[in-house]
């Protein structure tokens, strides 16, 4: 670390007195919301420069290219991502690059004093816990009942807190104990597989409970347009299947998620020309509509000919 | 009484048993369901696997590896060492055929053996630097399919079963879709080896009858399953009487699954409510029948991926004059065999994509070998295990690369090589399996589909 951060991480800790008198901080409720505003677009799913991502807790302590960690738990001087933090943007390693948004003083703080505390995470740690112990006595009776009527509902993975829960086999037939069920799980589902399921389902009137998905399936869905208001409220989108539903020209207009990501329109009723403008107008999202036969027929042709 | 969770690791251990006891899962027999879904070892990629199984082996050079200098020495004797073949009857150098363009946005160069399969090009990781275990189709089958050259080894696909179940407990969680065309070697190449028997692959043709016995023959079906449950209490008392019994687990498993699979199999397999624009795609209206029969495969491999099952692989129809086996006349083999499959495997790729599945289904397309670029005879081609080209797409594959290379004659690896075991490794691993812990106990040891092999290849994923 160089003496000009040194010397401004010690201006900004002399003079700051705007930040709240936390003392404590956590990574899912502090940490995640700055890197998300200013690192992820650059640093996730979507690209991985240097080939570094912050999006996850674990990804944050995973060195990148550098093979350096940037979080030095304890120590926010020998932390390298305070470093990049507050190198004077036209800086070569300046994080965020020159010209792009960057965190404020206080957040820069909250960073700081997060890592000063140890660089915690309250949720880090719960992957390890078997389903029953994750969810609790509350949601976990939920999870059983859903999968005595069908749903195949597990851990994302061995050492993950996230859940997947498939209802292939329910949700044709899914009932209002059922959907109360799913509310209890809903925020630790991860991804929602639910092709197929009846307009008699109400989806709007629960998906909100899905607030931290990333993942959700609703092909073949008896619903259209009547299900967007919810789904915009889920920001956290990445990919959302709505693939032979009804949504229409009318309702893609109003959509606002995935914000970057993968959306799936085939056999909807939205039309070719909704579709292009709509591609035209989210770059950050891969659209998808039906496959082009037209594209088929031709190679068939033309390698008849050959 | 059992708790759930001790149900769940019963269940996943294989006591059949237990399904007599009727407690969990309400199926229509109150199974236990033995292919209950695992939970991955860490988070996949794919959902599940088409293996598009090449039978006989596709000529690289002639599809997914040009090799320009086959064109300036053609009909040359060859300048390099040349190792025994199989009919060891070895020409000249013989160029290829078919002229490759270069496709999509990466400017992969595909041969115009696959004008449909090249219109993906952006999607397909191709794989330069294959290799295989044997020279001849037994053996590099069994290899190709268990990661050993001997037959009796659990299939990739049994493995993926055995690893991660299945999430629809209506079929079985590794179904071969037969064309028609049994693989030298024989049907055992997608058997279970030493694991347990529910996990075997179970053969489905391509045309109707896809199954045998799946409709009911008693007067009621309440009948049937008084009957089924009369077999599986004289199968438990006869199991409880023993002390290994993982034989007859499997068959009361295998019983129940068949009674469930009446209800889903003639459901899953009728491909005929599909829309005109889809079966056009995949070539179910084709002039060659062969496109037509393995367009009804393709499509009903997404039906059942659609469904959950873990690991679809298809075989190819016999009716193209031989497998991909040309000794001798290679225009028209491969010309045949390519015009089969091509649409349907460019289809799959394309509806499973609109359908938002490709990024979950892991497409594999492999011989069990590829051939040589010195001719057998004066137009064939003789088998060569020491490079050829596979591909990879969708689930968790970096498309559009090209990865490995083979010499300037496109004869041997050269650069980045490429073994069964490291497929199936990273197979497994976007299925989110350490190959390395993925076991199972069997005389004496702790046996792995990639043995003490296998690597992960960074570079093909996404």
């Amino acid at each position: 670390m160089n003496m000009k951060s040194i010397f401004i991480l010690t201006l900004y800790l002399s003079f700051s007195f705007t930040l709240p008198a936390q003392t404590t901080f956590d990574y899912d409720t502090d940490i995640a919301p700055v890197l998300e505003k200013y690192c992820v677009k650059c640093h996730g799913p979507e690209k991985q420069k240097s080939g570094y991502r912050l999006d996850s807790y674990e990804a944050l302590m995973t060195p990148g290219e550098s093979e350096e960690v940037a979080i030095d738990a304890g120590f926010p001087m020998t932390s390298p991502l305070i470093e990049y933090l507050l190198l004077p943007p036209e800086d070569e390693y300046a994080m965020p690059p020159e010209g792009e948004d960057a965190p404020s003083g206080d957040e820069i703080l909250t960073i700081a004093r997060w890592i000063h505390g140890g660089a915690k995470s309250k949720s880090a740690g719960q992957g390890k816990l078997s389903l029953e112990k994750l969810l609790g006595e509350n949601a976990f009776p939920a999870v059983e009942r859903l999968r005595t009527k069908g749903a195949v509902i597990d851990k994302l993975a061995e050492n993950s807190s996230n859940l997947v829960v498939d209802l292939q086999r329910l949700a044709p037939k899914i009932d209002a104990s059922a959907i109360e069920d799913l509310k209890s799980v809903g925020p630790y589902v991860h991804e929602f597989r639910a092709a197929l399921l009846p307009s008699s389902a109400k989806i709007s009137e629960w998906i909100g409970t899905f607030e931290n998905a990333t993942r959700f399936d609703l092909s073949h869905g008896k619903f259209g347009d009547e299900i967007v208001a919810s789904l915009n409220r889920l920001g956290g989108i990445m990919y959302l299947n709505l693939f032979g539903t009804q949504l229409t020209d009318s309702g893609l207009e109003d959509l606002q998620v995935p914000k970057s990501g993968q959306l799936f329109l085939g056999n909807t009723k939205v039309r070719n020309a909704a579709l292009a403008k709509v591609r035209a107008d989210k770059p950050n999202v891969t659209i998808y509509g039906n496959p082009d036969v037209n594209q088929t027929l031709g190679i068939t042709e033309k390698a008849s000919r050959n | 009484m059992i708790t759930r969770r001790e149900f769940l690791q019963k269940s996943a251990m294989g006591f059949g048993t237990l399904a007599l006891s009727g407690t969990m899962q309400q199926d229509l027999l109150g199974s236990t369901m033995p292919l209950y879904p695992k939970t991955p070892h860490f988070a996949p990629k794919a959902r599940s696997v088409i293996f598009l199984y090449m039978d006989g082996g596709v000529s690289q050079v002639d599809s997914f590896d040009p090799k320009p200098q086959l064109a300036k020495e053609n009909g040359k004797k060859p300048k390099f060492k040349v190792d025994p073949t199989v009919f060891n009857n070895n020409g000249n150098i013989l160029k290829s055929p078919w002229e490759f363009k270069h496709y999509g946005e990466s400017g992969i160069p595909i041969s115009d053996l696959f004008p449909h399969v090249a219109s993906c090009a952006d999607d397909l990781c191709i794989i330069r630097s294959m290799t295989a275990f044997s020279p001849n189709h037994p053996n590099a089958n069994y290899a190709l399919h268990s990661g050993h050259i001997l037959s009796g080894r659990p299939s990739m696909g049994a493995w993926a079963s055995y690893g991660l179940g299945t999430l629809s407990q209506n079929l079985p969680s590794y179904v071969v879709i037969h064309g028609g065309q049994v693989p030298s070697g024989g049907m055992q190449c997608f058997g279970s080896g030493f694991l347990p028997a529910n996990h075997q692959g179970s053969i489905f043709l391509s045309q109707h009858p896809v199954l045998n016995n799946t409709s009911f023959q008693e007067s009621s079906a309440n009948l049937q399953k008084k009957k089924l449950e009369y077999l599986g209490e004289m199968d438990g008392t006869l199991e409880a009487r023993l002390s290994h019994s993982e034989a007859i687990e499997s068959a009361i498993q295998n019983y129940e699954l068949a009674y469930r699979m009446q209800m889903e199999v003639p459901d899953v397999t009728n491909i005929s409510n599909e829309s005109e624009v889809t079966k056009k795609l995949y070539g179910i209206d084709a002039p060659y029948e062969n496109t037509r029969s393995y367009a009804a495969q393709c499509l009903m491999a997404r039906r059942l991926v659609e469904r959950g099952v873990r690991f679809v692989e298809l075989t190819i129809n016999p009716g193209n004059g031989d497998r991909w086996d040309q000794h001798s006349r290679l225009v028209d083999g491969h010309q045949k065999n390519a015009m089969a499959v091509d649409q349907p495997i460019a289809a799959l790729i394309k509806d499973l994509k609109s359908r938002g599945l490709l990024d979950s289904t892991l497409l594999v397309f492999s011989g069990e070998f590829g051939r040589t670029p010195f001719a057998q005879g004066t137009n064939g081609r003789d088998h060569n295990p020491q490079g050829f080209s596979m591909w990879m797409a969708g689930g968790g594959i970096k498309g559009g690369t090209i990865y490995g290379a083979t010499d300037e004659y496109g004869y041997r690896v050269v650069e980045d090589k490429l073994t069964v075991h490291d497929m199936h490794a990273n197979m497994l691993h976007l299925l989110g399996i350490d190959h390395t812990r993925l076991t199972y106990r069997f005389s004496g040891r702790d046996i792995r589909l990639t043995d003490v092999h296998g690597e992960i290849i960074p570079e093909i994923l996404a």
